[in-house]
């Protein structure tokens, strides 16, 4: 019996591999997988100084599915459902990336139609991202309050979302082509009515949050991530606009039909949590005013092409499908060998990149801005294991 | 200005790369000139992406994806290993944010990165080498047919020599990969050698 609790304490593969290298006098603990700041079963093994974090390293895989194995076996549209369960906060993104690879292969033209239909709900889906980013960061930094109204307000949007869709969170919209169905008025005088609302929410969120002098201690210049680590790690999205860099594909490479609306890239040079913070509440400024621009001037039109081969069996060749995503550059690389299946896929998920600098950002920090570095990067835990 | 990208990373001593589809420049690299591009390219401020691996008839094929924070374009590097020799140089010393990419390459595929700080499994249990992403015998296609616009630059050996040239590595073949030019025919000796005293 004591045997057996004694192979207990030695810990697993990764805890063991971890003990080697640890200094005289630290203390070595696993953060996770069931943390609540984690927001999904990831696990960092910490060794720790004190307060002080000497070395970290997140442990992976909690949730792996090999959903790039699951692409080798279906079909090209059997895969779709799939994407909605990447990154099942922006669900719309994914299926996005997944079917423009398979456009670029198949030579697809989308009607406009389906373009402004697909930018729609891919920026009010970005919303519903960044609030439930908000409301869960703010609540690991130990404020209550505001996820109350992050979710409130979110319900609202995925109401929306609801009505065109049929499902609530893992969305399987978009179709190769076009999306599944038409938007209906009742989304339309929806969505108009959320746009104003959400326009008198953000300056209270504001008011609220942003100005408070306790959160601002627990962000400001917390996380450095310098342009140079960015590259490193190829980091993207919010976190890099978070460091300066106007880095949004929306408008350095513009795809679908982004180049017609008139928006900004909002970047802050700072380089902490709080940039990121920032950005991603400005962002949210800019999704309504996209969504707002896409409604007046939606077309009339089909949202599906008139010709549709009945069997998906692209050419053979490879295509890289990449959009902005919530949390940053989300590329979908299919290899075709002219057969209905997909030879490869590979999925780039751009939580896994930002999070792969955890170990070099968080160390010398405190473990409470630990817990406030993980909440900035807006990880989500199955698109970094897929 | 979609010349000017490419352009630029031709005069920066990346190997001549062909222009596969609109923004999209792909160079097919031999291993041992991997690290020297990645090291250009890091110099002209390209991020990485991603590297992934695929299974090909003549092995396995690495896919590293660029793309800057500035100009538009991607960079794609292109490199095809053997299947009896899976060994490619790690990029983790210039793109850290290659470490957890390989460590997933080596999980799905067995490839071994040399000079990678710590190659254990990341997204797989650590009790089984399982590399699910490995295609049987039927299911492999050829690289060459579905990248038509691509040559290879690292030819392999025929399939009949695959078989025969076994597991092991012999120090030969390993000074040979390091010499690079005429690379199929320093393989094929090898090969026979390896056959020779596999007989002996």
């Amino acid at each position: 019996m004591l045997h057996y609790a004694h192979e207990q304490l030695q810990g697993d593969y990764y805890t063991r591999a971890f003990q080697a290298g640890a200094q005289e006098d630290t203390l070595i603990i696993n953060m996770g997988p069931q943390h609540p700041s984690t927001h999904g079963v990831l696990r960092i093994i910490l060794e720790l100084h004190g307060e002080y974090i000497l070395r970290a390293e997140p442990v992976l895989g909690y949730v792996h599915r090999m959903q790039e194995k699951m692409g080798e076996v279906k079909t090209y549209p059997q895969y779709l459902a799939n994407m909605g369960r990447v990154d099942y906060l922006h669900a719309l993104a994914w299926n996005w990336a997944y079917v423009r690879a398979v456009e670029q292969l198949l030579e697809l033209e989308v009607p406009e139609r389906a373009e402004y239909v697909r930018v729609i709900t891919c920026e009010l889906n970005r919303i519903t991202s960044h609030l439930l980013w908000w409301g869960a960061y703010l609540l690991d930094l130990g404020a209550f309050t505001p996820i109350m109204y992050g979710f409130a307000d979110r319900e609202r949007a995925m109401d929306l979302l609801q009505i065109i869709t049929g499902s609530r969170l893992t969305y399987c919209y978009y179709t190769f082509g076009g999306v599944t169905a038409d938007l209906t008025p009742q989304f339309i005088d929806g969505t108009k009515d959320f746009c104003k609302y959400m326009r008198t929410r953000l300056p209270m969120y504001k008011d609220l949050v942003t100005d408070n002098m306790i959160l601002r201690h627990r962000v400001d210049d917390i996380g450095i991530i310098s342009v140079d680590m960015a590259r490193r790690y190829g980091v993207t999205g919010p976190n890099l606009r978070g460091s300066g860099v106007e880095h949004d594909l929306r408008r350095n490479t513009p795809y679908s039909i982004y180049d017609r609306f008139d928006f900004e890239i909002p970047a802050y040079e700072e380089c902490d949590a709080l940039a990121r913070y920032l950005v991603r509440m400005d962002e949210m400024e800019q999704s309504i005013s996209i969504i707002e621009q896409a409604i007046q001037s939606l077309p009339e039109g089909p949202v599906m092409p008139p010709k549709m081969p009945k069997v998906i069996k692209p050419p053979k060749g490879e295509a890289y499908g990449e959009v902005e995503g919530a949390r940053g550059v989300i590329g979908i690389h299919v290899i075709s060998d002219g057969t209905a299946t997909p030879y490869r896929i590979k999925l780039r998920a751009p939580s896994f990149s930002n999070l792969s600098l955890f170990a070099e950002v968080s160390k010398g920090i405190l473990l409470a801005d630990a817990v406030s570095i993980l909440g900035s990067l807006d990880l989500v835990i199955p698109e970094i294991d897929r | 200005m979609k010349q000017s990208w490419v352009d630029q990373l031709n005069a920066a001593g990346v190997p001549k790369c062909t222009e596969v589809r609109k923004g999209v420049a792909c160079f097919c690299l031999e291993s041992q000139n991997l690290l020297d591009s990645v090291r250009k390219i890091l110099e002209l401020e390209y991020y990485l992406q991603d590297v992934s691996a695929s299974d090909f008839q003549e092995g396995y094929l690495l896919t590293y994806h660029f793309a800057h924070f500035e100009e538009p374009g991607q960079a794609v590097f292109r490199v095809l290993i053997s299947h009896e020799h899976p060994q490619v140089p790690s990029i983790s010393s210039f793109y850290q944010g290659a470490i957890w990419h390989e460590q997933e390459c080596t999980d799905f595929y067995g490839i071994e990165f040399t000079g990678h700080p710590d190659l254990k499994p990341l997204l797989l249990v650590p009790e089984e080498n399982l590399c699910p992403l490995r295609k049987d015998a039927r299911s492999k296609k050829s690289f060459l047919d579905i990248f038509p616009d691509c040559k290879l630059v690292e030819a392999p050996p025929p399939p009949e020599s695959e078989e025969n040239a076994g597991g092991q590595e012999s120090p030969e073949e390993k000074a040979s990969k390091k010499k690079g030019s005429g690379k199929s025919k320093v393989q094929k000796e090898d090969d026979e050698t390896a056959q020779d005293s596999g007989q002996a």
